[in-house]
């Protein structure tokens, strides 16, 4: 980690030198190292060679070789290919992640994710089936999401299916079934689950 | 690029682009503005349009990194220009990256940059060879046979093949006029971090070189 923020650090100070110092003079070369003196370095052989490229101005344009140009066409496709997948992929996790879906690839089910969670059957029977309205509340969210290893599109995804695709309860004689999703802290305070639960699982973070 | 400037269209102006691209106007928009319109429309946009703009901004980093970076290393510098061409054609795609950013406002300095990167990477980690390829072929590209201009390309031909780059910026100070070492006011040696022996030693070297090589046309 360190190594990385070393790196861009290094780099925006490079960077800058090159901007500020197009033909770098000996005063600025100095400055410069005094300034940064753990990239002396890096600044003198960046200056040389900002140098070198000045004395070059005014010489013929080199002429490009035709198969860098075909090379670079080839890899500029490639990248552009790769950025399609991988925006592909992005989007169709986001897309088609249901509660089934998630909970499969993660191996677990309702009751062992309960356990898991120690939270209520009856709570995430209620969020996996569609009968909990949103918002969810925070605290479920972030543990239902870490559990089955979701980001946060996926997880709201997988809500906004279960909500239009709500599972019907048990069919009662003559009517027809009817579903009536409620809201997080209804629910919540409704379950089975003891007082101290209740209340971990209506606190805010 | 000179010649007047196209006025690019917006980023996410996908029928301007269009146009542009039909009219063989790509070459006329800085490439600033075509990154923008890389990044706004998306590697899940317009195929065409992404196809053909990611071509055109491959040749603009080409040609400055073939610009940039010289001949005098293995392979004629080609490895160089490839390593440092596929990170910068990613990260035209990558706007959220430090180079994507930079592409965006400051472009022809960002491939700059990253060219002078690779050229120190490649001295560190890769081994330099010397100028052989085409000494001549240096010389024939200077039309000019005035006498000023015979001593900058005798004196260019030998700088490039001098690998250590303190060395080869502490003649171009010497040649500004800057001593080599003092007591007081700025130095070569201060500004090279070396002791003033040592750079009165590497200017008496290349001064000997240069006088060889002088010798040798003759």
């Amino acid at each position: 980690m360190t190594d990385q923020l070393n790196a861009a650090q290094r780099d925006e100070v490079l960077f800058a030198f090159h901007q500020e110092c197009p033909r770098p003079t000996a005063d600025d070369i100095l400055q410069w190292t005094k300034r940064h003196p753990e990239l002396a370095d890096e600044i003198i052989e960046h200056a040389a060679l900002r140098l070198d490229s000045a004395a070059m101005e005014g010489e013929p344009e080199e002429e490009i070789e035709e198969v860098l140009l075909a090379r670079g066409h080839s890899r500029a496709l490639n990248a552009l290919y790769n950025a399609q997948r991988a925006a592909e992929a992005k989007g169709a996790e986001g897309e088609s992640a249901t509660f089934d879906s998630l909970m499969a690839s993660a191996g677990k089910s309702v009751p062992l994710l309960a356990r898991e969670l120690d939270v209520g059957r009856d709570v995430l029977s209620d969020l996996v089936s569609g009968r909990m309205l949103k918002p969810i509340g925070k605290r479920l969210a972030a543990a239902v999401m870490g559990a089955v290893h979701a980001s946060e599109t996926a997880f709201q995804s997988a809500v906004d299916y279960a909500l239009a695709n709500q599972r019907l309860g048990m069919a009662k004689a003559n009517r027809q079934p009817t579903v009536v999703a409620r809201p997080y802290e209804e629910i919540v305070r409704r379950s089975s689950m003891s007082d101290e639960r209740i209340a971990y699982w209506l606190g805010e973070d | 690029m000179d010649g007047e400037e196209e006025e690019s269209p917006e980023p996410d102006d996908l029928v301007g682009w269009r146009r542009v691209i039909a009219d063989g106007g790509l070459t006329r928009c800085t490439p600033e503005s075509v990154v923008a319109a890389i990044q706004t429309i998306g590697p899940l946009g317009d195929k065409r349009v992404m196809n053909a703009l990611m071509k055109h901004i491959s040749d603009v980093i080409l040609r400055k990194l073939r610009r940039v970076i010289g001949r005098n290393h293995p392979n004629e510098g080609r490895d160089i220009i490839e390593r440092a061409h596929g990170g910068l054609i990613e990260a035209v795609l990558q706007p959220e990256t430090a180079d994507g950013k930079a592409l965006l406002v400051a472009f022809m300095a960002r491939v700059h940059h990253r060219a002078n990167d690779s050229i120190r990477a490649e001295r560190l980690h890769g081994k330099r060879q010397p100028y052989g390829e085409d000494e001549t072929a240096f010389l024939r590209s200077v039309d000019d046979s005035h006498e000023a201009m015979e001593a900058h390309v005798r004196r260019e031909q030998l700088l490039r093949r001098i690998e250590d780059p303190r060395k080869r910026l502490a003649f171009r100070l010497h040649m500004e006029g800057l001593t080599k070492g003092s007591k007081k006011g700025l130095s070569i040696a201060d500004v090279v971090g070396r002791s003033a022996k040592t750079v009165g030693e590497w200017i008496a070297e290349i001064e000997e070189q240069l006088k060889e090589l002088v010798g040798d046309d003759q």
